[in-house]
């Protein structure tokens, strides 16, 4: 256990060394914001890999592949497809017409203050939906790795968090997120070479040992997610979700213009495709290779699957080389944490001190200067709330919460980004209703159904995103219709139309 | 509003009558639903429909392709190659026959004057 922690102490130590140099880079509420909207579309595809790939996927999928079968494979697909619905609708436009939030998107279209404020709620909910369960998980995985107690060790991921966002704005998260994505292909790419070594380079064993050992219908779906409206609901909330994702949409104001974020999707998409397809490959052999019961008895839920299989590839637990092994594949999952609240607490400071604070209290109204250190603070705020939190989900179920995040972000954002962007009638109106609607209806639902209540639920799905997200595009047409035309609006939408497709007048 | 965005915008909006015509946007537009409604629909129907057959298809889904890989992951596979196809394809689109249109819009807002 002890590699693990040394490992980690190392990636730990070169993420600050990048850091000191990324805040000296950090100035100006653009470099804070957005590293100036320098990064190159190589860069920015490391960088949204190392968003979007959390420790539910670096652990998770191989973990549910190993114990569940074909579920597995399910959740691991659905986040490639995604970034498909990301491509082709979102991308460019949202470099064309943001600076450095969903806010100023929302803003710039709607020029209304009640426009930003929902827009703003929308990306408050949504990220501490997503960071509380990340930092829950970084407390139960650094401790189950290292034996360091779970308090000391949400303390020490929000530090680094902290020291990251505050001091070296979005540059240090960009190479925090750089370098984990690296960590996380290599040890991922090492683990196929030996996996394929073992099985003599043909996947198709890895499928016969598997029903072989635990039947045909390990290679089932429904092992997993019961409901079949569930399976469902998972494709919807991936395939739109990650669109609504405010960390993620933060990553395209990164970029000069629409080309180059056009290219890092395309890189992402390519790097997390083969990373995503190897964790089914890798759930399969650990199932074979280390076995489910060996699986449950490290960890009820599965997620030691991928660093148990590290160990056996290695030569086995005591040996070296399964130590090494072991204890890399440890070290990187905790920086994928790292990674991954790193960017969630910059984009929540993005939503707090940029549009509510500067646009909306202060009308834009504050001196650059004023501005990043306002930016600064709120993340150490943000950062403290989110070890508070942490703190207190010790012991909760927190999974609830990640489902929640998507599901939200699917139902309220999501709609209305559509159709902020492609929708003339579209108002004021229209943005509050969708994101009320989407919020409203995925909380709600998420709390009587079987996540929360177990088998008291009132609900059957734990995902409600089938539902919710058509009331949220409801809630915001109706909104749109009763709110009666707003021909100023709709005048200016040629113009918004313009600066969406073409960049013209994007900065 | 006093920033420079607001400032271009307020230029470009005066020419907004003529910007809705001529190599203009709303070209560019119908070109992008042209191409990309389709592509949109393709991997949403093939990605939301494969989870449709997982939920209600478990039979179709046990079929054995080749040795023990079953449909389910055979499609699942597939699925992954058409995500980087469409991909690719929407690169290739907006490369060679977008970015010229959106060239053109641009250049000829700039030669009425529009800053930029």
């Amino acid at each position: 256990m002890s590699i693990t922690l040394g490992i980690f102490l190392v990636i730990l130590f070169i993420t600050l060394g990048i850091t000191y140099w990324a805040a000296r880079r950090t100035r100006t509420t653009s470099e804070f914001y957005a590293a100036d909207s320098r990064l190159t579309a190589a860069q920015n595809g490391f960088a949204l890999a190392g968003d979007w790939c959390s420790a539910a996927a670096f652990l998770g999928f191989s973990g549910l592949t190993a114990l569940y079968g074909m579920d597995g494979a399910f959740y691991a697909l659905g986040p490639l497809v995604a970034f498909c619905t990301v491509l082709l609708l979102i991308a460019e436009p949202l470099r064309n017409t943001g600076k450095y939030t969903l806010g100023d998107v929302i803003m710039h279209r709607m020029r209304r203050p009640t426009a930003l404020l929902a827009a703003v709620s929308g990306t408050i909910v949504v990220n501490f939906a997503y960071l509380m369960p990340q930092m829950a998980g970084a407390g139960v995985l650094v401790k189950l790795l290292t034996g360091m107690p779970y308090q000391s060790a949400v303390v020490l991921v929000g530090a680094a968090m902290i020291i990251y966002v505050a001091f070296g704005g979005m540059l240090a998260t960009t190479w925090v997120q750089i370098v984990k994505a690296v960590l996380m292909l290599a040890a991922a790419a090492v683990i196929l070479m030996m996996v394929l070594a073992t099985i003599r380079f043909d996947p198709l064993a890895l499928f016969e040992q598997a029903e072989t050992r635990y039947g045909p219908q390990y290679l089932l779906p429904g092992n997993y997610l019961k409901n079949p409206f569930d399976q469902i609901s998972l494709g919807l909330g991936y395939v739109c979700g990650l669109a609504g994702l405010p960390h993620v949409m933060t990553r395209f104001y990164t970029v000069p213009d629409a080309k180059t974020a056009r290219r890092s999707v395309v890189w992402v998409m390519f790097l997390v495709g083969f990373f995503f397809a190897g964790t089914t490959l890798f759930g399969l052999a650990a199932a074979d290779f280390v076995g489910q019961d060996a699986i449950r008895a490290a960890d009820r839920g599965g997620n030691l699957t991928l660093p148990l299989l590290a160990q056996y590839l290695g030569g086995g637990a005591g040996t070296w080389g399964g130590e090494v092994m072991l204890g890399f594949v440890s070290a990187v999952a905790v920086t994928t944490i790292l990674a991954v609240v790193s960017g969630l607490t910059l984009s929540t400071s993005g939503a707090i001190a940029h549009d509510f604070y500067v646009n909306w209290i202060k009308g834009g109204h504050i001196e650059e200067r004023q501005q990043v250190r306002i930016a600064r603070v709120s993340a150490l705020v943000i950062g403290i709330l989110a070890v508070a939190l942490g703190i207190l989900a010790q012991g909760v179920n927190v999974a609830v919460l990640v489902i929640l995040a998507i599901c939200i972000a699917a139902s309220a954002n999501f709609p209305v980004l559509i159709l902020s962007l492609f929708w003339r009638r579209f108002n004021t109106a229209g943005v509050v209703g969708g994101i009320l609607v989407g919020l409203v209806s995925s909380v709600i639902l998420a709390i009587l159904g079987p996540a929360v209540r177990g088998a008291d639920a009132v609900w059957p799905l734990v995902n409600p995103t089938i539902v919710s997200m058509p009331l949220g595009f409801l809630g915001a047409v109706l909104a749109t219709l009763l709110a009666g035309r707003d021909r100023e609006n709709e005048s200016r939408f040629d113009t918004f139309s313009l600066r969406v497709h073409t960049g013209v007048a994007a900065e | 509003m006093t920033s420079p965005v607001a400032n271009a915008e307020a230029t470009v909006g005066a020419d907004l009558p003529t910007t809705t015509e001529a190599p203009s946007i709303a070209t560019l537009m119908n070109a992008k639903i042209r191409y990309f409604t389709p592509m949109i629909i393709i991997y949403m129907v093939s990605y939301i429909g494969l989870t449709a057959l997982a939920g209600f298809a478990k039979g179709f889904m046990a079929l054995k392709v080749i040795g023990a890989l079953n449909m389910g992951f055979f499609l699942i596979g597939c699925n992954y190659v058409l995500s980087l196809v469409i991909a690719l394809a929407y690169v290739r689109v907006a490369n060679a026959t977008l970015d010229p249109m959106v060239q053109k819009v641009v250049s000829a807002l700039r030669g009425r004057g529009a800053p930029r």
